[in-house]
This record gives structure tokens, sequence and C-alpha cells, in this order.
């Protein structure tokens, strides 16, 4: 049997969310996406009212959410700006490979503090030659006595101006290959950490992208994150965890594309009656409602299987390119839809297509996403 | 491809193709970012005899030639879409003049136009209205000249003479040219437009705004025209967006080339050649639309059609080939200091301008049909 149903909390997680999503931040995007300011209070407010670090396990002093819940969330978030929420959401990303490998011990060491205080982390693994391909990285971490040195330079670091501490993933044996990669957790006040300035992107302009430099970081062996050699495995796995729910962020981007487009066309004459009356708009706003419930479907899939336990790597990957290729569509129709007046920045959807781009991009690329899907359909079938 | 260009037209395009390097490319970046019009960019356009495809030896020019304007807003185009939009809004505000004015009005102003003494701007549009019948700018006669009310948007550049299109009373169309000091003209909103930063575009406002007769174009029917002009700005806008994308295309061949990933550049992935190969037959689909267009209208071919086949598929095609691009780019392409994104930008912008692909498919539709 099959039940699409959200249970009663999730219901009140979701009305939480969106509620906060359209009286906090929506209101802010416009101001944010021009200015490029980022977001710290509302982040605070949403960290308050416990809207981030969802997943943090209760031992710990979080909630414990699923990444059902963490993907509803980020769904009402991204609907009023993923500019905003990208910021709110770069701690997942950063806390997901400790959540999957560290010990109790450094579970309780990193996250806890968390959920005391506002406290922000980054994700540290593209670098400027390594981005598709991670294990391209040039990061070393040697070890001195009972502590690491960590050099290296790592690109397009989301929320790195404001971060407390950083995942980091480096070679501590480039010989092994990706067996040699170890992960690490880095305080930011660390000496030999320089961060680089604000990166001028096309949308998300809130997020804080920057480069991150590491000159000699000396960090205590406890630091590192399961063995060393696990490093691959475990920033490979945090995907799993945050591609649904960035893949749901990018659903709630086309929703609101496609709000804004309903409304617009209802309003809007040509030829003495609303533009929703022709069929060039209104199937091009029927195509928008069937992508985005597909696109929500596959988050939802991608998010139950990993939340019963199982791999869900390739639900992740297909929610992931299939909602970010949606999300690009929808908002650009939305500006076609506004016609001569979409291309003006007074308008919302200028700034929807800006931001959805991105989404092809980040945590693995469209083309990266099919290839793993095609590889997993292909090893499969030898399975069988 | 080879498209069997006469000398003239080889002349015009190597002309711009050395303006665009030696004057554009050093400046359109910082253009962009300010959102800055240069209208000193523009007047050297006209001294490096650039409108002279547009005016006849009678006007100071060389020839009346649509196919090597369009040439020439390609090639501008190759280095900055913004830039080449710049230099046709001022040719744009002249073009009523040009087919309008009677022979006075046009030694009046054409050959400015073609010495770069003056920059002029059409203003045309009206907020909310996208079927220039319908334009509500009014013109009224007074016993010394007329008075003009109404409001314009999407007016180009800062000129010194802008060509209104307006309606009197009894439903009389025509063009007038105003000079920009006129009492009653203002500009009040600056767009803040997603591309094309550099061809600033404003709302204008005219409050009673007295004009002498002579302003009035009484060559011909401007109702006439109104359409002509919207053609003619299809098809240039069109040729700007094969310059994009053609700027797009080969910025994401070399960067793939060079890029590496997986022990190799990402151009050898299947994926990759495929999406370029593809943008690549668009983009020369486009350009032959857009000169098998031009070349009609040189020979006084009123293509409706024809242009706004060529408007749609060229500006669809870049669309798709300046996104490509961003996304070969992949976290470079993001990031404004790369210039794929300013053409991912000005790609949308060209695609609504003048009629956006809904409006062209509808206007080619009733063709289909035969209304
Ligand atoms: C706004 C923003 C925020 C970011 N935040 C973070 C962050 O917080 N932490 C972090 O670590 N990184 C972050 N990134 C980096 C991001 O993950 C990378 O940009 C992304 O992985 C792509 O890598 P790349 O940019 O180097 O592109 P490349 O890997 O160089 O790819 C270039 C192009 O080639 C294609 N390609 C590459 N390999 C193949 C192949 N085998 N087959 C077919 N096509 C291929 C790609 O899809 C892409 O189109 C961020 C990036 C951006 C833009």
């Amino acid at each position: 049997m099959i039940n699409l149903d959200l249970s009663e909390e999730q219901q009140q997680i979701q009305d939480l969310a969106r509620d906060f999503a359209q009286n906090e931040i929506l209101p802010k995007a416009a101001h944010h996406d021009r200015t490029g300011e980022y977001p710290l209070e509302i982040i605070k407010k949403a960290w308050e009212i416990g809207l981030t670090n969802v997943h943090i396990p209760e031992s710990c002093g979080g909630m414990g959410f699923g990444v059902l819940e963490d993907s509803i969330i980020s769904e009402e978030l991204g609907a009023a700006c993923t500019g905003i929420s990208t910021a709110i959401e770069a701690n997942s990303l950063a806390e997901a490979p400790i959540i999957v490998g560290a010990s109790e011990e450094q579970k309780k060491e990193f996250l806890a503090p968390m959920t005391e205080e506002c406290l922000l982390a980054s994700y540290c693994v593209t670098e400027p030659g390594a981005g598709s391909d991670v294990q391209g990285i040039k990061t070393t971490a040697t070890k001195v006595g009972n502590d690491y040195v960590i050099n290296g330079t790592k690109m397009w670091i989301t929320g790195a101006g404001y971060a407390n501490w950083f995942f980091v993933l480096a070679y501590t044996d480039k010989e092994k290959g990706f067996r040699g990669m170890t992960a690490f957790y880095v305080p930011t006040n660390l000496p030999g950490i320089s961060i680089g300035k604000k990166e001028q992107n096309m949308g998300q302009r809130a997020s804080d992208t920057r480069e991150v430099v590491f000159d000699n970081v000396v960090i205590p062996e406890k630091y590192r994150i399961a063995g060393e050699g696990k490093g691959w495995f475990l920033a490979m796995s945090a995907f799993d965890h945050t591609r649904p729910s960035v893949a749901a962020g990018a659903v709630g981007l086309a929703r609101s594309a496609m709000e804004h487009s309903i409304r617009y066309a209802l309003e809007r004459k040509a030829f003495g009656a609303p533009i929703a009356r022709y069929q060039a708009i209104s199937f091009m706003i029927a195509d928008m409602a069937k992508d985005i419930e597909a696109a929500r479907l596959l988050v939802y899939k991608a998010s139950y299987e990993i939340d019963k336990g199982r791999k869900n790597s390739k639900f992740a990957a297909m929610a992931k390119v299939f909602a970010a290729d949606a999300a690009m569509r929808i908002s650009t129709d939305a500006v076609q839809v506004f016609g001569g007046y979409g291309y003006s920045n007074e308008y919302p959807v200028e700034k929807l297509m800006r931001d959805a781009k991105v989404f092809q991009i980040y945590e693995g690329t469209s083309q990266i996403q099919r290839i793993i899907i095609s590889k997993e359909l292909f090893s499969r079938r030898n399975n069988d | 491809m080879d498209y069997a260009l006469n000398e003239l037209q080889l002349k015009y395009k190597n002309l711009a193709a050395n303006f665009a390097k030696e004057q554009v490319k050093p400046v359109f970046a910082q253009l962009d970012k300010d959102q800055n019009y240069s209208g000193e960019l523009v007047r050297n356009f006209a001294k490096a005899g650039l409108y002279n495809a547009f005016t006849t030896e009678k006007f100071g020019g060389e020839a009346h030639s649509p196919f090597c304007l369009a040439l020439v807003f390609e090639e501008i185009a190759k280095v900055c879409g913004g830039a080449a939009f710049s230099f046709f809004a001022n040719l744009q505000g002249a073009i009523p003049i040009y087919a309008c004015g009677n022979d006075a009005q046009k030694q009046n102003f054409i050959p400015k136009l073609g010495r770069g003494e003056a920059i002029f701007a059409a203003a045309v549009y009206e907020p909310e209205i996208n079927n220039t019948d319908l334009i509500k700018t009014t013109f009224t006669r007074e016993n010394d000249g007329f008075v003009l009310n109404g409001t314009k948007t999407f007016v180009f550049g800062e000129a010194d003479f802008y060509t209104v299109f307006a309606t009197s009373s009894e439903g009389e169309q025509s063009f007038f040219v105003v000079e920009k000091s006129a009492k009653g003209l203002s500009f009040d909103v600056k767009d803040d437009k997603l591309g094309l930063k550099t061809a600033v575009s404003s709302r204008m406002k005219l409050e009673n705004v007295k004009v002498p007769f002579s302003a009035k174009l009484e060559g011909k029917d401007g109702r006439m025209f109104a359409k002509m002009f919207l053609i003619i700005s299809r098809l240039l806008v069109a040729s700007i967006s094969v310059g994009v994308s053609e700027n797009a295309q080969e910025l994401a061949i070399a960067y793939t080339k060079e890029r590496k990933q997986f022990g190799s550049p990402v151009f050898e992935k299947q994926a990759v050649q495929f999406m370029l190969a593809e943008n690549l037959g668009g983009m020369e689909a486009a350009r032959a639309l857009v000169y098998s267009a031009a070349r009609s209208m040189e020979n006084k071919i009123i293509g409706e059609t024809d242009s706004a086949i060529a408007k749609l598929i060229a500006c669809e095609v870049c669309a798709k080939t300046t996104t490509d691009a961003v996304q070969l780019f992949g976290g470079y392409g993001y990031m404004r200091d790369f210039p794929v994104e300013k053409h991912f930008r000005d790609a949308k912008t060209l695609q609504v301008l003048f009629g956006t692909s809904q409006f062209l498919k509808d206007l080619i539709g009733k063709q289909v049909a035969g209304k």
C-alpha cells in the first residue's frame, strides 16, 4: 500500500516553515538579492524556532528529524527565497557527514553546540581545479605527531564568511586515490585560515560564496572524522541526505514561479481577455504544475528511501536533476509569461530564473546526477 | 558556413568586427557592471562609419542596406549584446525619421546620425500596451504647434532627440521628433533590467510637451510605418541574438577544451559535445534565417513573418546556447566576473523585447491561418 499523506507532525512542521518563509523571508528577499547581504538575522530567527539543524540526533540535543521533514521545510523556505534558504541550510550539508560517520563523542562535541547557540558551518570540498571530479582535489592533510597540518584552497564555499567551523575533505595519502581521502572538522578561527572576498553570484546572491585558503592549519587528531581514508565515503554519503532537500528547494522555487505566473496571467489582459485564456499561456502553466508535482514526488521518494534506512543515491540523484531542470525551465517560462515586463527587475520572476540556474550546478551538476543514475542502472543489471 | 557575402557586406562586417575588438572589448564589462550607458561609445561607433549602411549618399551615407546592418550588429554582439543594443537603439530612433520624414526633416537629422553628432531614441512602447494601434500618448494641434501627453516605456539610451509615437483624438498616428531639452519631458524610472545593462532604458513622461509643426514627420503615414518599425527592429534584435549566441558558444568551446575533470578535458565527454553540436546547429539555422529575412528586406519585401520567425528562432537558440554555456562553465559560469553569466542575462532580455516568443508565435500563427 502507498500513502502520500503527511503525518500530523509533518503538517505542523510544514505550517511552521511556511509561516516563517512567507512572513520573515519573502518580504526581505528582494533586498538580499539586490545587496547580496548575508541574512544573519533571518538565520537567527530560523534557528530560534527550530527550522535549522533539524537532523541533528536527539542524543546531541537536536530534533532528529528525517530527510523527509528536512525536505518539507526546504520546499517552504525555497518558495520564499532560495538565496536565503541556501544560506540557512548550509549547516545541513556540513553536518551530514558528521552525523553519518563521526563517533558519539565527536557528534556531541561538534553538533550539540549547534543546538545551544546559533552557530554556522560550511562544507569545503570543491577546489579551483576540482568540481565534478572530487577526487581531483589537491588539499592535503599531513600527519605530524598527534596533529594534522592542512594545506590547500577551497572554492565557492557557501556561508564561508560566517562559518564557525568547516567540514574539510583532504588527502592524507594521495597514492591511495579516493581511499586516501580523509574528512576533518576544522574550527574557522585557527591560524592559517584565510577567507576570500565574497563572490558576485548571478543568483542566490545572499548565500555568501567564498574561497577558503588553508595555509599550514594545524588541527588535533580528534578532529578527524572516522578513520583515514573514509573521507570520500563520508563526503559523498552526505549528498544522499542533502540532495533530496536541495531538490525540495528547487521545487519551492518552481512553485513560487508558477504562483506568480498564475496571478499575472489572470490579471494581465491582451486583446480584451486575461492571458490565462490563451493556450500559449495556460498550457505552459499546466506544464509547470505537472513538473512540480512530479519533482515533489521524487523528492518524497528519495527522502522516504533513506529514512527507511535504504540506500537512496539513485533516487536522490533523480530528484536533484529532475527538480533542478524543472525549476530552470519553469522560472524561464515564468519570465516569458510576464512577457515584456518579465525582464525588468521590478518583477520577481527574473530573480527566480537567476536563482534557479545554480540548482543545476551545485551539489553535483545535472550531468553528474545522470552519471550517478546511469552507473547504478548498469551495475544493477550485472548483479541481476 | 559560407553565406556568399558581397564586397559591401564584407566591408561592413569587417569594419564592425574591428570596432568591436578595438573599442567595445576594453570597456564593455565595466559598463555592464555599472549599468552605464556610454554616449561616447555610441558616437564613436557612428564616427567609425557604421551607420553608413543605413543611409544613402544623399544623406551622407553609403547605402541603405538592412543586410549590412544585420551583419554589423551581429559582429558587435559577438563582443557585447548590450553595446550592440545601444548602437541599435540610436538607429532605431532615426528609423522613423528616415522612413516618415520629408526631405527637409531627413536632411536635418539623418546626417547627424551618421556623423555621430546626435543620438536618437525611439519612444514607441507604453506601459501595459503591446499593440501600437492602441497607444495612448496623444498629440493635439494648437496655434503654434503640437502638444504631446503620455508615458513611454523602454526608451533606450540617453538621446538628444526622441522620436515619439502619438495618436490624435481623431485616431491619426504620427511620429514627432522631440528634443531632450523640451519642457515637460521627464524620465522617472531607469529600468533595472536583467540584461543589456549598458543599453539603459527608462520610462519617459510627456506632460504638455510643446513642439513646433516641423517636429511632426509628415512624409509617410505613421500607423503603417509603426508596423515596419517593428519588423526591422525584430530583424536586428535577431541579428544581435545570433552574435550573442556565437560569443557564448565560442567561450564554451574554448573553456571545455581547457577544463580538465576526471583526467581529461570535459569537452571530450559525449554529453558535452552533443550540447555544443546542437547549439552550433541552432545558431547556424538562426543565422541563415536572419540573413534570408535581411536579403528579402533589402529587396523591398516587407517580410513580417520572415522577421518574426527569424527573431523567434534566433532568440530561442540564444537563450539555450547561453544557458548551456553557463552550465558548461560550472561554478565559474555562475559568477559575475565571467562573461557567460552576462550573455545569459542579455539573451533573456533580447527574447522579450519587440515581441516575446508567444507574441511572435501568435503573429506567425495568424499568417499560417491566413488571417
Ligand atoms: C553558488 C555556489 C555555491 C557552492 N557551494 C559549495 C559549497 O558550499 N561547498 C562546496 O564544496 N562546493 C560548492 N560549490 C561548488 C559546486 O559544487 C561545483 O561548482 C560543482 O560541483 C561543479 O564543479 P565545477 O564548477 O568545477 O564544474 P566542472 O566540474 O568543471 O564542470 C564543467 C562542466 O562540465 C560538465 N562535466 C564535468 N564532468 C563531466 C562528465 N564526466 N560528463 C559530462 N559532463 C561533465 C559539468 O556538468 C559542467 O557542465 C558551489 C558552487 C556554486 C556556484
